[in-house]
């Protein structure tokens, strides 16, 4: 085991966070956040999830089921799964029409046109099934592929792969996170080392307001801190000359400075005055509606740009057991246009073939009737998207039964997601272990297939 | 809809079924070879004697011998203010006062830190700063975490017991059985106080995460029972038995029929009140009867009372509606007659007055027998797939002796389980134990893995050492504190953490070894480890060095009521007392403890990991819990006397860093005073007097001296 000192943005950490059973594990002879390359050729080099906390329906937005329109109202011709959240009834149509875009002529739904039109840069996975039904578990399974025992998140997994390209910023930020269904367990680091951790902006705030914890000075006086800083590493450097050799405290008399420059860095990134007027209006950070999940995204291209490594965007609350006709209405109005512009202006910056972009949520929603106007949690077959990073663009994977309900063909489990995720950013599910309390974990568990049938 | 292939499964059914039992004897076999799983060595070894230097004397000659054997040598003594911060700090996880630090210099005695460490020893925050130790392993939380953050507002009963418990020096074997099966101890004879304590302590079982609104209800039963085998195992046995839920272990001698022995009995205990949709977990009543006869008595007066009311209201409303022939006005009251008003007052007052001092019927979260099960092999984890017959509840083979106890038939099991886990002849409890007293003093266990003793752990750096503490931790009936004592009294703890960077470097004899070559990691204890405050620590300090910290002992800090969805922790970041006293709600942990590497609450933990990163920097440079503890720290040192400025840094040293400060440190300090001034704005800071200082006491908590003990 190596006790070492490294540099960087919460490089600190010192190598293999002094844990004997850390040997082997990838870091050991690096900086816990240097920028490693990949095991093989990666096709993406980062990832942005937008995450739709709350689960919209497949049904209603890219699963185009022209018999569940036929069928509607009668009752579902199979049995329906052994645990279910709660009884629905029959089979519903879709409040919203379906209609072809590009040339890859995919069905999207009338709540989703902005991002119906980019379907030619996005390659649909009808066929995500996970294993949960609740809230909860469904999204700790979402994000770190368990949902009995506390595991890093796939940020942390990635973080820990691969490392960060700017060590001035954390390599795994997660914007306005939900603080409930597992909270801070779909972004922690579990037992990996804290540095692989996601880092909060906002979550419980209005988005304008989100900032990253303690990165402002409340009294405002950079000089006084600077004064600050000189006067401690003198302390430091007094106290380190008379105990000896201690790579410990030399890392963190650097952490201080690395501090004072990220004040710098991080503040800079988060704001948006310097875009362009064409660029806020093209992720409607002018309509009132859109402005807030717009931030979101523009925050996460700045991000991204500048080589954080795994950014999450997150909007709810889909979630609509009722009333899903007005919510589904209103959520889906406040994404379709910022995702678009993400989606269009990363291609325009060039950064669409290194960024792969995932949209999606911790389960579909049923494809038959809850209450009067509701739809269920359905974790057995649901759409989620992917975008750039070298996914074959325009294309569809996955097949549903009739009415959605269950996937019949092409199947994608979360774990085999997880594992095509990692693949795309040239890493193996299988050789990306980490040895903890006697064995050696991966993200995937002992599952996951790599889902080579959807890489371009 | 299953997710694995049918093949695998099919596979999994002939292994378990034919190859398994073959593989598995030959594999328990190869593992009793397994040093973990061998008896506790009497070896040749001297047993402590009463006296105190034979005490330190078998230690150290452990230890040396070992540094021998690699050519290293001791450091020299650490100096006696570092000694009194580095003991005080281990043992009660606060800095000591400037007077102590006096008091103990001023003591010239040879027995002046044997009365330091038992000073420290008998101060009632050593059970705070140990429960914290505990608590780690118990993985305590305030709340369920999981799916649905609940709240779990007895769980600080489990928490209080848990100080009380440490601070009263209770036997480990009686620690470990409370809180394995508290509830089945025999009550003929035993106060009723007691009891509601042994109740208490089963909490250990019911603390855990679980996903309350997972509707696969059998699942969430058995997803229970798993997470009570990991902690236990975990903190117990130093063995990660869960592997075994779904196949084999694969490292250690630990097959899926013995999980499922382990499983039976935790199968036959009642952790949940009820299944419901969102489910609830299993609590019990600890109020005396004597108090709960006082409760109802009470009880029946109120409700007396509230007839009487009611009665004396109804007839004055009948009289009232009698006289004013147009029905009862809206506030009738203001127009009854003035002696049926002043009576009613005065009746009303008097039930007020009982229902105020109406005691409560108090509950801890508590584990219950449930109807005894054996179950059968779940094939690959799943309660879908069982195999044909059940399993009879039991131990782990691998630690099994003529005459262990063994569950009986009309009973969970839990009691056997304790006594078999404390048996002289078990191997392992006494072990993992010393060795994570020993890990929380030097940073580092004997057996550098503590929660896995198993044949993928690391071997002990000193197998001597660990089964000589070992035997002596038993001899002394299982005293944490006789421990600390050996090991705090020994020359190897009290040695200096500096190393010399000469020394580090340049061979002194031909014999002598290079020590941060050959033992770079201090494996050996060729010096004194520095290490980072824990996070508990860290904020504890900074209250108490700035004269904010409260020290009221136990209670509970919520202001929730049990089963209440969590809002936000507002307690955390305002609350003045000890950190094991704040709320700790899963999956929304007080940040200040995430930070600085605190234990997740979700799983029982052995070890910290201490990390160093930016964040830590920026909590320093920007966090209103550090600005206000300079803040206050300032005013402290410029309210009162000593006048000139030199002092008062003296006095901050003296304060933050248990020494006074060099020359050349107080003129530092100085220019930075009058730097300070320089680049402040009257906008900005109205008193730069106050602001100069304040900054000055930010940077002194800021430094390195401050947040590792050395």
């Amino acid at each position: 085991m190596l006790r070492q000192c490294c540099a960087g943005f919460g490089n600190l950490a010192l190598a293999g966070l002094v844990s004997a059973e850390t040997t082997g594990n990838v870091e050991a002879s690096t900086g816990p956040l240097t920028a490693r390359p990949a095991l093989f050729p990666a096709k993406a080099k980062r990832i942005i999830f937008l995450f739709m906390h709350g689960g919209p329906s497949h049904v209603d937005t890219f699963d185009h089921k022209p018999l569940l329109i036929r069928d509607s109202g009668k009752p579902l011709p199979f049995q329906k799964p052994r645990i279910q959240f709660a009884k629905t009834s029959n089979l519903r149509k879709s409040p919203w029409e379906f209609r072809p875009y590009g040339q890859s002529g995919a069905m999207v739904s009338d709540l989703f046109p902005k991002v119906g039109a980019c379907s030619d840069d996005i390659c649909f996975i009808k066929s995500i099934h996970g294993t949960n039904e609740a809230h909860g578990g469904a999204l700790l399974k979402l994000h770190t592929g368990s949902d009995t025992f506390v595991r890093p998140s796939m940020g942390s997994w990635i973080s820990y792969g691969l490392g960060t390209e700017n060590q001035n910023l954390p390599s795994f930020i997660t914007i306005n996170p939900t603080l409930g269904h597992g909270g801070v367990g779909n972004w922690s680091s579990a037992f990996l080392p804290a540095v692989h951790q996601g880092t909060p902006i906002g979550g419980g705030v209005p988005i304008d307001r989100a900032s990253i914890n303690y990165l402002h000075d409340p009294d405002e006086n950079f000089a006084l801190q600077r004064a600050q800083l000189d006067l401690l590493d003198g302390m430091n450097r007094t106290h380190l000359a008379k105990v000896g050799v201690d790579s410990v405290l030399e890392a963190r008399i650097a952490s201080f400075e690395l501090a004072f420059r990220m004040q710098m860095e991080a503040p800079e990134t988060m704001e948006l005055k310097g875009e362009s007027e064409a660029t806020r209006k093209l992720y409607g950070l002018d309509d009132p509606k859109t402005a807030s999940f717009a931030r979101q995204c523009l925050l996460a291209r700045r991000f991204s740009e500048r080589g954080v490594r795994f950014v999450q965007v997150t909007h709810g609350y889909w979630d609509q057991h009722d009333d899903l006709t007005k919510e589904h209405g209103r959520l889906a109005s406040e994404v379709d246009r910022p995702i678009a512009a993400l989606l269009s202006d990363l291609k325009s910056r060039g950064l669409l073939d290194e960024t792969l972009v995932l949209w999606g949520a911790e389960f579909g929603r049923t494809p038959t009737l809850q209450g009067t106007d509701g739809r269920d949690h359905h974790p057995h077959a649901f759409t989620m998207w992917l975008a750039g990073g070298g996914v074959k663009p325009g294309f569809s994977y996955g097949i549903t039964d009739d009415y959605g309900f269950y996937c019949v063909d092409q199947k994608v489990h979360v774990h085999d997601l997880h594992a095509t995720l990692l693949a795309l950013l040239g890493l193996d599910h299988e050789r990306l272990t980490y040895r903890y309390a006697g064995r050696d974990f991966r993200l995937t568990d002992i599952h996951g297939r790599v889902v080579n049938e959807i890489v371009g | 809809m299953s997710y694995r292939a049918p093949f695998s499964l099919l596979l999994l059914l002939s292994c378990v079924l034919t190859t398994a039992k073959v593989s598995l004897a030959s594999g328990i076999e190869k593992g009793t070879n397994h040093w973990a799983f061998q008896s506790i060595r009497t070896s040749a070894t001297p047993s402590a004697s009463p006296s105190l230097a034979e005490h330190d004397l078998t230690l150290d000659r452990l230890v040396d011998a070992k540094l021998k054997e690699v050519g290293l040598f001791r450091a020299p003594r650490a100096e006696r203010r570092t000694l009194i911060r580095r003991v005080t700090f281990d043992l009660i996880g606060l800095p000591p006062t400037p007077g102590e630090v006096e008091a103990f210099l001023a003591d010239d005695s040879p027995a002046a830190y044997d009365r330091l460490v038992d000073r420290l020893l008998a101060s009632p925050q050593y059970g705070e700063r140990w429960a914290r130790w505990w608590l780690d392993l118990a993985r305590y939380a305030d709340t369920n975490g999981q799916d649905e953050n609940k709240v779990m507002a007895n769980a600080w009963r489990y928490r209080d017991w848990v100080v009380r418990a440490l601070n009263a020096d209770m036997g480990f074997d009686d620690f470990l059985t409370f809180q394995l099966a508290g509830d089945l101890l025999p009550t003929n004879g035993v106060s009723e106080a007691t009891i509601a304590e042994r109740t208490t302590a089963t909490g250990f079982l019911i603390l855990g995460p679980k996903m309350l609104a997972e509707q696969d209800k059998p699942k969430l039963m058995m997803d229970l029972v798993d997470e009570q085998i990991d902690v236990v195992c975990r903190a117990f046995l130093g063995l990660t038995v869960s592997c075994a839920r779904c196949h084999d272990h694969k490292f250690d001698p630990i097959p899926t029929r013995d999980y499922y022995a382990l499983a039976g009995i935790f199968r036959s205990t009642r952790s949940m009140a009820n299944l419901d949709f969102v489910s609830r977990v299993n609590e019990r009543p600890i109020t005396p009867h004597r108090e709960l006869e006082v409760i109802a008595a009470q009880e029946k007066l109120i409700a007396s009372r509230d007839k009487a009311i009611a009665t004396l209201t109804e007839e004055a409303n009948a009289a009232l509606t009698n006289r004013l022939k147009s029905g009862l006005p809206k506030e009738p009251r203001s127009q009854y007659p003035p002696d049926v008003r002043s009576q009613l007052v005065r009746m009303e007052q008097e039930r007020d007055s009982l229902k105020s001092t109406l005691g409560k019927r108090e509950f801890a979260l508590s584990a219950d027998e449930s109807t005894v099960t054996n179950l059968p092999i779940h094939l690959r984890g799943s309660h879908l797939n069982l195999g044909p017959e059940p399993v009879p509840r039991g131990f782990l083979q691998i630690v099994s002796w003529p005459g262990a106890p063994r569950p009986p038939p009309n009973q969970s099991g839990r009691l056997e389980l304790a006594r078999w886990l404390t048996a002289p002849e078990q191997p392992l409890t006494a072990r993992v134990v010393v060795n994570r007293l020993w890990m929380a003093h030097f940073g580092d266990g004997i057996v550098r893995t503590p929660d896995n003793f198993g044949l993928r752990g690391e071997p002990p750096t000193n197998p001597e050492l660990l089964d000589w503490l070992a035997r002596e931790f038993m001899k002394s009936g299982w005293r944490l504190k006789s421990i600390h004592r050996l090991i705090l009294m020994s020359e190897t703890y009290r040695q200096a953490a500096e190393v010399a960077s000469e020394a580090a470097r340049k061979p002194v004899g031909p014999n002598i070894s290079i020590p941060s070559v050959v033992d770079p990691e201090d494996k050996y204890l060729w010096h004194f480890p520095r290490q980072r405050l824990e996070a508990e620590m860290i904020r504890d300090s900074l209250l108490a060095v700035s004269g904010q910290l409260d020290l009221t002992a136990g209670g509970s800090e919520f202001q929730w009521k049990d089963d209440d969805y969590v809002p936000e922790d507002s307690v955390s970041a305002t609350s003045l007392r000890r950190s094991i006293y704040l709320p700790i709600v899963r999956d929304r942990m007080y940040d200040v403890f995430t930070i600085f590497d605190c234990a997740n609450p979700s799983v029982g933990t052995a070890k910290r990991t201490p990390t160093v990163v930016t964040h830590q920097a920026l909590f320093f440079l920007n966090s209103p819990l550090v600005k206000q503890a300079a803040k206050q720290l300032a005013n402290a040192l410029l309210s009162v006397p000593p006048p000139t400025s030199s002092e008062r840094i003296r006095y901050l040293y003296l304060l933050a860093l248990s020494r006074p400060p060099s020359v050349e440190e107080v003129l530092r300090a100085e220019r930075f005073l009058v730097t300070a001034q320089s680049v402040m704005t009257d906008a900005q800071s109205p008193d730069q007097h106050l602001s100069s200082w304040t900054a000055l006491c930010q940077t002194v908590l800021s430094a390195n001296e401050f947040v590792y003990r050395d």
